[in-house]
């Protein structure tokens, strides 16, 4: 294959302006701001090269619109319509793109990175506050029972809440040297803690189910991790 | 859309037979757009094909040797005022896929065995 053209000398951009060219439509617009967003960071000339066939296309398009007479607005709406309908495959392809070149190196897998710590962070300390609360909680109606100001059955309901309380912290802690242990004290905590508080099932289990998740991914992680190095 | 392996998908075949209709009619070589829209005009396809979609899938075959690609001239594409063209051409292989409806084996470019399509 011969070499590509550069951004720049796609030209089109130098053609805008000019008294005997139409105006821009938006979507057009939008087509090359999404381009340059998910190339954005990639090597040459796969980025150059993607950026020069879209303009061709668009090109293209608007003079195809223009010649078979049809309503610029239908013709942008066309384009848009293009654009939405293939980003998918365009995140798709520049994910394949990323990894065949540099893995961890390239602003998507840094992002993609990023949200997952993010996320992780969230999870564990969402449940281990949680943890600590159920704790607090339980021993308060433990020690409002010594008082003598409450109900006996009362006591069950602090013994329930301390125990659950206890797993969903502990859980996180133990998560990352032995993730399936860690996974089964969550859960094991996010259930008993719904047989006291049900409403709270609404906030653990979602929390709970990204925390097993977690815990699953770094599971297999560390497995393959463990082959390569028996290998 | 998941692929059987070694089996063409149908946006592929899609690509191939609009290509070698076009090759049928004198155009050997064709860019992007004028695929979407031959597509779209023989009802290959109901409307052009997302950007995305189609440069992926153009990528793909060229990736695995059913179409080979070339920049056309700048100075051709400045002559008549456009942006420069990728175009793109059947090979050998992408005829020989085509017909059979299946990818070649990368290592020893015979196409893999299964159902030829129909």
């Amino acid at each position: 294959m011969n070499a590509g053209p550069s951004v720049r000398d796609t030209g089109i951009e130098d053609r805008e302006g000019q008294p005997d060219q139409p105006p821009t439509p938006w979507s057009v617009a939008a087509a090359r701001s999404w381009t340059r967003l998910y190339t954005s960071g990639l090597a040459e000339p796969q980025r150059s090269w993607r950026l020069a066939e879209l303009e061709s296309d668009l090109y293209e398009h608007l003079a195809y619109g223009r010649s078979a007479g049809e309503d610029p607005a239908d013709t942008s709406f066309e384009v848009l319509l293009r654009v939405l309908l293939g980003a998918p495959a365009d995140l798709s392809w520049r994910w394949e793109i990323s990894r065949g070149i540099r893995p961890g190196s390239l602003l998507l897998g840094r992002m993609t990175a990023m949200v997952k710590r993010a996320l992780l962070v969230l999870g564990v300390g969402a449940t281990v506050l949680l943890g600590v609360y159920f704790i607090v909680n339980g021993v308060g109606i433990a020690t409002e029972m010594g008082r003598g100001d409450g109900d006996g059955s009362m006591v069950v309901w602090g013994v329930i809440e301390v125990v659950a309380g206890v797993m969903l912290v502990a859980g996180p802690a133990v998560a990352s040297r032995r993730p399936r242990i860690g996974a089964g004290l969550i859960v094991a905590g996010t259930l008993t803690i719904g047989v006291t508080h049900v409403w709270l099932l609404v906030l653990n289990v979602p929390v709970g189910i990204a925390l097993i998740a977690a815990a699953i991914v770094r599971s297999r992680a560390i497995a393959r991790r463990n082959a390569t190095a028996t290998a | 859309m998941r692929r059987k392996p070694g089996q063409l998908l149908p946006l592929e075949l899609d690509i191939l037979e609009t290509a070698l209709d076009l090759r049928r009619g004198g155009d050997d070589e064709f860019h992007g757009f004028g695929l979407a829209a031959s597509m779209r005009a023989s009802e290959r396809a109901r409307q052009l094909t997302a950007h995305g979609t189609l440069y992926k899938a153009l990528a793909r075959l060229e990736g695995a040797g059913l179409l080979a690609s070339r920049w056309e001239d700048p100075t051709i594409a400045l002559d008549e005022g456009r942006p420069p063209r990728r175009l793109y051409t059947v090979t050998g292989a992408g005829e020989r896929a085509h017909a059979a409806g299946r990818l070649p084996d990368r290592s020893t470019g015979r196409l893999r065995p299964g159902t030829a399509a129909t």
